[in-house]
């Protein structure tokens, strides 16, 4: 689906910064380490199965590690 | 609040226990960190160190190389000692297998009950984490990696050395020496902290994309679809015999917002691969750097972290080898151990710097207030 990375990128950042955008570049750089930069994902990028399924994982272990993970 | 450093130089382990227990005195500890050269026994190091401090916290690791305030030392062993008005509490934890997801998940959330909460629900206002791995684990990515998706809390630190002899590399978890393993503490200070990631390169204009790579064995095969060292030497405009010769001038460096390279080191050519000290992955657009002058780029961002952190009681420096080596061959070593004088540090010479991920040639510091 087009735009797909994008959106999990975002909610990744959403999920992450809990209200305090001094965490965004936080998350940026370890996205960057891990071979996904987000400034090259747009609403019209084409689908990237791999890099969904990382992102995917990515959401699911912060959400896992966190006590409300089960409501987010 | 009370940040006390202290070294040793004395061979004999017990000894020098006894000496950096006298150098920081009798303090109310809450944790320690120490770095020594892999001279010493880890087993005998470890049990001396342990009978000197007793019950406190502590990690720490073998090294290519010791820093203390104003002196770069060799042979030694440097302890930072932090006592309760400095930090709350602190807590140790270990990964003793650094390769299984498993075993670090296990230590991250070890730390995370200590504090009776889960590792994405710490605050990075409240709490720093400091990680030192086994420098011949070629793992640190991975543990950095999960840490980082894990939990909001920075954890800086390094690799361990072993004088440059890439034999073999320890890390101590409450002085208990352990080798293919992270150790971890968690740190809650009681003033303010931040962290300085410091390396001295301009970024130029030159990008070498990976367009096949090796992620295991940090080997890049292609750059810009081409054999990654006759790309590399091209993009330099030298040839590619004559390009291992420029890596520790011309490294290469991932640029984040704001211009910041994250540096990856290319450590060898294997035919036509290059070898890095840390992983790149496929897609990376990497820029080729231009080094410049260690101790004034440092100085300078050490000034301008200092003017707005205020008063800083004390530093943990995460150096490069590779960086302690240019400034060996350039004799700046006493210059870049100037740098420190102002404030109470120790740290050691890295395999590898960690912050976010697993870096090279940068200083890499947290201060504490």
């Amino acid at each position: 689906m087009s735009g797909e990375v994008k959106r999990l990128i975002q909610e990744l950042i959403r999920l992450r910064s809990k209200g305090k955008p001094s965490l965004e570049p936080f998350v940026r750089v370890h996205l960057m380490l891990n071979g996904i930069d987000p400034d090259q994902y747009t609403d019209e990028s084409p689908s990237e199965p791999a890099v969904e399924e990382t992102l995917r994982k990515m959401i699911a272990d912060f959400r896992g590690a966190s006590s409300d993970g089960a409501n987010q | 609040m009370t940040i006390k450093t202290a070294y040793s130089t004395n061979p004999d382990p017990n000894r020098a226990a006894q000496e950096l227990l006298d150098g920081v005195g009798r303090l109310d500890l809450r944790f320690v960190a120490f770095f020594a050269s892999a001279a010493y026994a880890p087993d005998e190091l470890g049990q001396a160190l342990a009978q000197a401090f007793g019950q406190v916290p502590s990690i720490g690791c073998t090294t290519a190389g010791e820093l203390v305030s104003g002196k770069m030392l060799k042979q030694s062993v440097v302890l930072v000692a932090f006592d309760a008005a400095s930090l709350s509490a602190a807590h140790v934890s270990l990964a003793k297998d650094m390769k299984s997801e498993a075993s670090v998940s296990a230590a991250l959330d070890a730390l995370g009950r200590a504090v009776g909460k889960p590792p994405s629900d710490l605050d990075p206002d409240h709490y720093v984490g400091m990680v030192l791995h086994d420098g011949l684990s070629v793992a640190e990515e991975s543990v950095m990696s999960q840490l980082s998706a894990r939990t909001n809390v920075p954890f800086v630190g390094g690799s361990a050395g072993d004088d440059v002899q890439f034999k073999r590399t320890q890390v101590f978890a409450n002085f208990q020496p352990h080798a293919g393993a992270s150790a971890l503490a968690l740190l809650e200070p009681v003033g303010r902290f931040t962290i300085l990631k410091t390396q001295s390169f301009e970024v130029l204009d030159k990008v070498l994309e990976v367009t096949d790579v090796d992620e295991a064995t940090r080997t890049v095969r292609s750059f810009n679809g081409k054999p990654a060292a006759e790309e590399y030497a091209a993009q330099l405009g030298i040839s590619p015999a004559e390009l291992s010769e420029h890596f520790g001038s011309h490294p290469v460096g991932l640029v984040v917002a704001g211009g910041e390279p994250y540096v990856r080191s290319p450590q060898r050519i294997d035919g036509t691969d290059v070898v890095f000290y840390c992983q790149v992955k496929a897609g990376m657009k990497l820029h080729i750097l231009q080094s410049r002058d260690i101790v004034e780029q440092t100085r300078q961002d050490l000034d301008a972290k200092l003017q707005d952190f205020g008063p800083c009681g004390g530093i943990v420096n995460f150096h490069c080898i590779l960086r302690t080596l240019e400034l060996e061959a350039k004799g700046q070593c006493d210059a870049y151990g100037a740098v420190f004088e102002r404030v109470p540090m120790v740290g050691f010479s890295t395999y590898g710097e960690s912050y976010i991920g697993h870096i090279n040639q940068t200083s890499t510091m947290l201060l504490l207030s």
